[in-house]
């Protein structure tokens, strides 16, 4: 397995990371992607307790609210909910609470996330711009919010990700011995809606590292007259993009998904060896079950 | 209603982007420039934004405490 990273933005309003993987199988880079959606724990609100709320929007709307905001996580000293000695009815070790009490002095007051005051100063909203809803002269807002940690698999709002998606390596040759019969114009060239193919000198070319733009579309090879263009995907060989929400470090969540992916592997092995539990017949039985 | 938290589509945040949004639409700029300062790269992100009515405005005109 060989990782290369590409391309790599993190400022206020972005946090995302490129990199090329080799030498994996489309199945287990698969598997890798899915386990940093659904399976790497992250920190949001779970639960709401509203004491004054007088703004236009119900109850139940400001806590889905609450519930999508992203917040600062810290997966190594909470523990999940189904993990905790407190078995999951909520202590310092595994729930942190955010409060607000916010009272309006002039029409349309925003309550946003800086409003949010945190028990943990370690579990902060991502931003102070969020805004949660909006109040008119003397009404108020008052709540209790307790956060946990979670997984993606349960509810989106423990994503730690916005996105991530891998595409196939791109292999574009030119055969420039047919580009003769060209005179002027590279036709497969203008078709290319990133502008990746030059042509100069009766000669078509693609310019210096292509991959990173192309989306193998395959319109050069289609509209090519002389047939010149060859599209291919180099197999074993991907493209990641990884988008963060800002709720952990992006090298955190790829980290603990190879973890987590370890932990799966290592259980699959030990069930396998556990013939009292998972006898052969169970297997082979419960992967034509799955049509596998 | 109000601008939600994050995008339906990708789950992108950007309730904290509104308010920027409006301030340099007004200011008249274009969307290109806009969605370029505030790094939204998907069309999911920038329907969010563009296709948002702030109704809450409207309802705080009517005062919910008579």
């Amino acid at each position: 397995m060989k990782v290369e990273v590409v391309e790599t933005i993190k400022n206020d309003n972005i946090d995302m990371i490129r990199f090329v993987l080799e030498d994996v199988s489309l199945e287990l880079a698969n598997g890798f992607r899915r386990i940093i959606l659904s399976e790497v724990p992250c920190m949001a609100v779970d639960e709401v307790i509203f004491l004054e709320n007088d703004s236009p929007l119900f109850d139940e709307i400001i806590a889905h609210r609450l519930g999508l905001i992203p917040l600062k996580s810290d997966i190594e000293n909470y523990n999940l909910p189904n993990q905790c000695d407190c078995g999951g009815v909520g202590c310092t070790l595994c729930r942190a609470e955010l409060t607000c009490t916010i009272q309006a002095d002039l029409d349309g007051t925003l309550v946003k996330s800086k409003d949010l005051i945190s028990t943990d100063p370690n579990i902060v909203p991502v931003n102070d711009k969020i805004i949660i809803a909006k109040l008119q002269k003397g009404s108020s807002l008052e709540f209790e919010a307790y956060t946990r940690l979670g997984i993606g698999r349960d509810h989106a709002k423990w994503q730690p990700v916005s996105t991530v998606g891998f595409g196939n390596f791109p292999d574009v040759t030119i055969d420039s011995k047919k580009c003769q019969s060209c005179s002027n114009q590279c036709i497969a060239g203008d078709r290319c809606p990133e502008s990746l193919i030059k042509f100069g000198g009766n000669k078509a070319k693609l310019i210096k590292e292509y991959w990173k733009e192309c989306t193998v579309c395959k319109s050069c090879a289609k509209y090519c007259p002389e047939e010149a263009i060859e599209v291919n995907e180099v197999s074993n060989k991907f493209i990641f993009v990884v988008e963060g929400t800002g709720a952990l470090p992006i090298k955190t969540i790829l980290i603990k998904a190879l973890e987590i992916f370890q932990e799966k592997v290592e259980e699959f092995q030990g069930n396998l060896a556990n013939k009292e539990l998972f006898g052969l017949e169970f297997i082979i039985l419960s992967f034509s079950f799955y049509n596998l | 209603m109000i601008i939600p938290i994050r995008c339906f589509t990708c789950g992108k945040l950007i309730a904290d982007k509104w308010e920027d949004y409006r301030r340099m639409k007004i200011e008249g700029k274009s969307a290109d420039e806009i969605f370029k300062e505030l790094g939204i790269t998907r069309f999911c992100c920038k329907r969010m934004l563009v296709s948002h009515v702030n109704l809450i405005d409207d309802l705080l005109a009517f005062n919910r405490l008579q």
